[in-house]
């Protein structure tokens, strides 16, 4: 007999297992608790703001990297300047190429972090091979890196204590205050951060519960991922399982964001080698169920998705919307909104950021910290969304300006594509307060999460189907 | 002929850091008296590191970022490239390849030869 199981955090909720299978769609109530009248769904106001992530109207003009670090060094560098008097007010700013031995300062520059087995394309063409090794570790820290600052004039290697190159990585801009040693390095005294962004202050008076889904890591078309258990998701946020209580829980369900990996296509499709044309069909399957899957949701509440490192958008950073004509049956929908990777919205002027992930498993390769949320927070304090773009995660290469910077705090800050769920509220120094999320991989944990509007409450919506025999 | 071959040393400062780069292309040389007074402030605004890297971006686009940085380009630069008599794209726009194609000319001895063209 198959029992299909609905778990919720005990926290909020009491539930009531339903063991007669999913309710048909036809009847749209379960059987023997008809309510007296129908429920409406919560209406909710949305602002998209991700215009700063679309490449329209960029041209590449045979431009590298250079360009975007020159861009981003210098919007970070001018907000730094403004920021050292009130830090460090009795000591002089000054260039790389400035310093003087033994004279105390401030510089302002890019991080550079030197990492000895960090995969380098010159290793390929290296005659001796003793010491990288050949298997790529998940972790690319090795205690001889150390940190190197840069400007327009020049680098300089930092020394001391005080800043640890395993909480660092590449493309950071900071401050620094300390003095130049006899050996040629820097001796660092103190470190500023660009810090929390400024905030809006989130809208206090009492309104209702709203509820916003965050999903990600639905890998359709894997082996891994439970059709199952989709569905059970989709049956339960479009209100067609439970019963009363559970259904008018569901109507305050405003929004369901799916944060990336929305399809895998089989490993075997994508090696290069011609395909069949029985293999053309097959491989575009995922993604023609899921549009399927998608629809569903799509008639009962908006919905938005995001690319993630598996789908078929563009590979490097900002990744663009995926395109409508891969989703016919779900873009017939006005609820249905393809949107970028990284995503920036407002629902009830509650500011939301977020990515499919790739930010912060970039930075565990190349950098330590307690958790995933320290890394979420860190990027925030560092005010980039993506510091390792474009050294080891892939990017656009701007020439004018950085969309990764990220000029206003929200309040809501997630990650797609974790390995668990995980949240935390983080306070900055003018009263900013953040809800930093850990979306986990659906496919592989059958967790979802469930963010109430009203206070930022988070907790998760967890689906499992067992079989017994 | 030999204009279309290796390229000659010549004193200009750039020469001697893409006399390699330039081995198999046929690239039009710089002549010395061809840097008028206007050709040299570009060279100067180019090098210029305030201004961010020249390479990858036509100097007016470059011009209009410095602006809108507030970092207060000259003036008479931008004059200078919307009137047409210098170069559009930066000092070493031609070291970096991007479309090319073939042509063939041919030489005042009446042999031929192929010309790569980069744009």
């Amino acid at each position: 007999m198959l029992m299909l199981v609905l778990v919720l955090d005990s926290k909020s909720f009491t539930y009531v297992p339903n063991l007669f299978g999913r309710i048909s769609k036809e009847t749209n109530r379960s059987e023997g608790s008809v309510p007296a009248m129908g429920m409406e769904r919560v209406q909710c106001g949305y602002a998209s703001l991700d215009e700063t992530f679309e490449i329209g109207k960029e041209m590449y003009q045979g431009q590298q990297y250079s360009q975007i670090y020159f861009a981003r060094l210098h919007l970070m560098r001018t907000f730094l300047y403004s920021l050292v008097p009130h830090w460090k007010p009795n000591f002089p700013v000054c260039t790389v190429l400035q310093l003087e031995e033994g004279k105390e300062c401030v510089i302002v520059g890019t991080l550079y972090k030197h990492m000895k087995l960090k995969p380098c394309i010159l290793d390929e063409y290296s005659k001796q091979r003793s010491v990288v090794p050949l298997v790529k570790p998940h972790n690319f820290m090795h205690p001889d890196d150390h940190l190197v600052l840069e400007d327009e004039s020049g680098r300089v290697k930092l020394g001391g204590s005080i800043i640890l190159p395993s909480e660092y990585v590449t493309g950071i801009v900071v401050a620094l205050l300390g003095k130049e040693s006899g050996a040629g390095d820097f001796l660092v005294l103190d470190v500023l951060d660009a810090g929390l962004p400024p905030q809006i202050q989130f809208p206090l008076k009492s309104r209702q519960d709203k509820y916003v889904v965050l999903v990600s890591g639905l890998s359709v078309g894997s082996s891994s991922s439970n059709p199952l258990q989709f569905q059970l998701l989709i049956d339960h946020i479009t209100g067609h399982l439970g019963d009363e209580k559970e259904q008018s829980i569901a109507s305050q369900i405003v929004r369901v964001v799916f944060a990336g990996n929305l399809v895998e296509i089989p490993r075997r499709f994508l090696n290069g080698q011609n395909l069949a044309s029985k293999d053309l069909s097959r491989m575009a399957e995922p993604v023609k169920e899921l549009d399927i899957l998608l629809s569903q949701i799509a008639a009962g509440l908006p919905l938005d998705i995001m690319p993630g490192p598996s789908d078929p958008a563009n590979f490097s950073l900002p990744q663009q919307s995926l395109h409508r004509c891969l989703f016919p049956g779900s873009s017939a929908y006005n609820t249905f909104r393809s949107c970028t990777n990284p995503h920036c919205f407002e629902l009830d002027s509650v500011r939301f950021l977020g990515t499919s992930g790739q930010n912060v498993d970039d930075l565990e390769k190349y950098s330590e910290a307690k958790d995933k949320l320290e890394f979420l927070e860190r990027t925030l304090r560092w005010r980039h969304l993506a510091p390792t773009a474009p050294n080891t995660l892939g990017c656009y290469p701007y020439t004018d300006r950085d969309p990764f910077f990220i000029e206003r705090c929200p309040h809501v800050y997630f990650a797609g594509n974790q390995d668990k769920f995980e949240t935390r509220v983080i306070k900055g120094s003018e009263g900013q307060l953040v809800r930093l999320i850990c979306v986990p991989k659906f496919s592989e944990t059958g967790v979802a999460v469930m963010l109430n509007l009203r206070d930022l409450e988070c907790h998760a919506l967890s689906f499992g189907t067992q079989f017994s025999s | 002929m030999k204009k279309y071959y290796r390229q000659r040393k010549n004193t200009a400062k750039k020469s001697s850091s893409i006399s390699r780069k330039k081995k198999s292309k046929v690239v039009k040389q710089h002549p010395e008296n061809d840097c008028s007074s206007e050709e040299q402030a570009l060279k100067i605004f180019d090098m210029n590191m305030m201004y961010g890297p020249c390479l990858g971006m036509p100097r007016l686009e470059r011009w209009e970022r410095a602006q809108k940085m507030g970092l207060k380009p000259p003036e008479e630069i931008k004059c200078f490239l919307e009137s047409g008599k210098v170069q559009r794209e930066c000092l070493w726009h031609k070291l970096t390849p991007r479309r090319e194609t073939f042509s063939i000319r041919s030489t005042p001895e009446g042999t031929s030869y192929i010309e790569r063209i980069y744009y």
